[in-house]
């Protein structure tokens, strides 16, 4: 891991943000285009350490990614308070990464564009945006791709690029709401290892929304399940693996990793019977 | 387990290089020799055919003089084009559909001359309104100078009107995308006025504007107005709003998310609007020039019948057909260069 030393010695080990959800709700009104209308999350309350990395899943529909967006600041909760790094959330902000289902890439931009997108917006001169899109781009093999565009790119490459850009402004959270549903398996391990590896050098806080039981046991310290909904914190499990995972072939053929995964899941049959 | 344990032996940056994922265009094959050399054949064959027809059919009817020929030297001039661009063809190869394309307009072109030549021989069709070929080529000839200053006035007229037209069209369509306050003040207005043909407003822009020239800008800005914004419009609120939200987690304000993510987003649809509005403003240009303009094609069309030279309206015709193909891909280019990230998606 040549790359991985050379992102370290570059990039200072600040910690990430704290992250406080105390008793949120969030309500939609009807006929909003989504599934039914009324109460989405139920008085939730959470804490999550600063520089951990936290996955949440639970039943379909039961608020995952209306708790990624009530991070993210791209909608506000109906009642109680969201803080990241001591902060209210009020809105979008760099401080804040997001990563989509989708890549969700600029389709007139090239790929180093995308990525040196974030960066021009807080004003960072580009030349320095430049430079750092291009480290992040090749930390993440994409060094060869840097002038193509994305729909040149397959989806695992397009991800990747998403990545990048989500993590170019060096945000103190980085969200990621099931970002690599739509790859196959193999692709999904290797992105999920670059994340991981990713984590791990530049110590920030991600939380991480995912329907994939095992991959949540697998890339997370800690997975907090919620209930159907309305979604609330059903249990959360601590997840103590290696932290450097990815560097353990046989992990997921362990027994802890197993008898985990099956702990997971039997809370997750739970909730979703009582919804 | 296998793919776990091939995965972790290569670096990311050597698996991406290992395996294309670029997509590539596959390469079209050129036309073979045969296929060159039966449309060049055919074009040859059908050209001789028209200088044959032209030249061996004696004129029916009483004429009092021989009118100059003018079709002769057309068709002998297509002739060597067609053998030019045979050789051509065998020289530079890569340019094989392009020589293609000329033969396909030159063998459609030699088959309706044909049929026209003989009634036109035969005294079939009548002149004034229906003249020959060699009276329409003429009137690039003789009156090569006035036909290019009406080209050059109409121009004028076209792209001020467009321009103008153009810019208030994206200027009024991104309000509108962009406020909700705007639409929803203007909404009504802009149903109500919008549909309005360009041509209902001339008696209206006769009396306001100082000149024709001035009332001529108007119609055709007004024409080309209304499209050009209904398409930009729909374009900005057309923007994906993951877009928007992926922008703004990145610390973009709305300057920055105008700028950068609503207009180039927005800008397919701008420029379907403008191909649309300048079919629309082509068709004004014409009649503001019929009606009050003193010069450009349309006056030229108009004057020309007024002295029943009808080969002069048709020569005015094919003008105009050919203006518009190069106003289009003028056009086209810009489009290109603005939205080369585009190709492959979407092609016109």
């Amino acid at each position: 891991m040549v790359a991985t030393t050379t992102v370290s010695q570059s990039l200072p080990l600040t910690q990430g943000s704290a992250v406080e959800l105390l008793g949120v709700s969030k309500t939609r009104p009807k006929g909003d285009g989504r599934e039914t209308g009324g109460l989405v999350l139920n008085h939730v309350n959470l804490r999550i350490e600063p520089g951990s990395f936290v996955s949440i899943v639970g039943p379909g529909g039961c608020g995952k990614t209306t708790l990624l967006r009530l991070l993210a600041g791209l909608e506000p909760p109906s009642a109680g308070h969201v803080h990241v790094g001591g902060q209210t959330v009020r809105g979008p902000s760099p401080r804040r990464g997001i990563i989509f289902q989708d890549a969700n890439l600029f389709p007139w931009l090239s790929v180093l564009k995308n990525v040196t997108f974030g960066p021009l917006a807080v004003g960072i001169s580009p030349k320095d945006a430049e430079a750092r899109a291009t480290h992040w781009l090749t930390f993440l093999g994409l060094s060869k791709f840097l002038h193509r565009y994305p729909h040149e790119l397959s989806g695992g490459m397009q991800q990747r690029v998403a990545i990048a850009r989500a993590i170019v402004n060096e945000p103190d959270l980085l969200l990621a709401d099931e970002p690599f549903g739509g790859l196959d398996w193999i692709t999904r391990e290797q992105v999920c290892d670059e994340l991981l590896r990713l984590w791990h050098t530049t110590h920030k806080t991600f939380v991480y929304v995912t329907h994939a039981l095992e991959e949540a046991v697998y890339i997370s310290q800690r997975v907090i399940i919620l209930s159907a909904r309305p979604g609330t914190v059903a249990k959360i499990i601590e997840i103590n693996l290696p932290a450097q995972r990815w560097a353990d072939a046989d992990l997921r053929f362990s027994p802890e990793y197993a008898r985990l995964v099956e702990e997971v899941r039997e809370i997750f049959a739970e909730q979703t019977a009582l919804g | 387990m296998a793919s776990e344990e091939l995965r972790t032996a290569i670096p990311v940056a050597e698996r991406d290089s290992a395996t294309p994922e670029v997509i590539a265009p596959d390469a079209i094959p050129l036309p073979s020799n045969r296929v060159i050399n039966l449309r060049a054949g055919t074009s040859v064959i059908i050209w001789l055919i028209v200088l044959a027809v032209h030249n061996l059919i004696p004129q029916a009817g009483a004429s009092f003089k021989v009118p100059t020929d003018y079709l002769s030297p057309a068709a002998l001039l297509v002739l060597g084009i067609t053998l030019a661009s045979w050789a051509a063809a065998y020289v530079v190869q890569g340019r094989r559909e392009q020589v293609l394309a000329i033969y396909r307009v030159m063998i459609v072109l030699g088959v309706a001359l044909i049929p026209w030549e003989v009634a036109e021989r035969l005294a079939w069709i009548k002149p004034p309104f229906f003249p020959s070929a060699s009276k329409i080529i003429g009137v690039y000839i003789e009156d090569s100078g006035t036909l290019l200053l009406s080209v050059a006035y109409s121009l004028r007229l076209l792209v001020v009107g467009y321009v103008i037209g153009s810019i208030a069209g994206v200027a009024f369509g991104l309000a509108l995308g962009w406020s909700k306050h705007v639409s929803n003040w203007s909404m009504f207005w802009i149903r109500l006025i919008g549909p309005i043909p360009a041509t209902a407003w001339i008696p209206l822009a006769i009396v306001i504007f100082p000149s024709s020239f001035t009332a001529g800008i108007f119609l055709i800005a007004f024409a080309s107005w209304f499209p050009v914004m209904m398409l930009t419009w729909s374009g900005v609120a057309g923007v994906p709003k993951a877009l928007l939200e992926a922008a703004q987690t990145l610390g973009a304000d709305d300057r920055r998310l105008l700028r950068h993510v609503v207009i180039p987003a927005a800008l397919p649809n701008v420029f379907v609007g403008l191909f649309m509005s300048l079919g629309t403003a082509f068709a004004i240009l014409i009649v503001a020039e019929m009606l009050g303009v003193k010069a450009g094609l349309g006056w030229y069309i108009t004057w020309s019948q007024g002295w029943s030279e009808y080969h002069k309206v048709y020569a005015a015709m094919l003008v105009l057909g050919a203006l518009f193909i190069v106003v289009v891909s003028g056009i086209f280019k810009v489009r290109d260069r603005l939205l080369g990230w585009q190709k492959g998606i979407l092609r016109w």
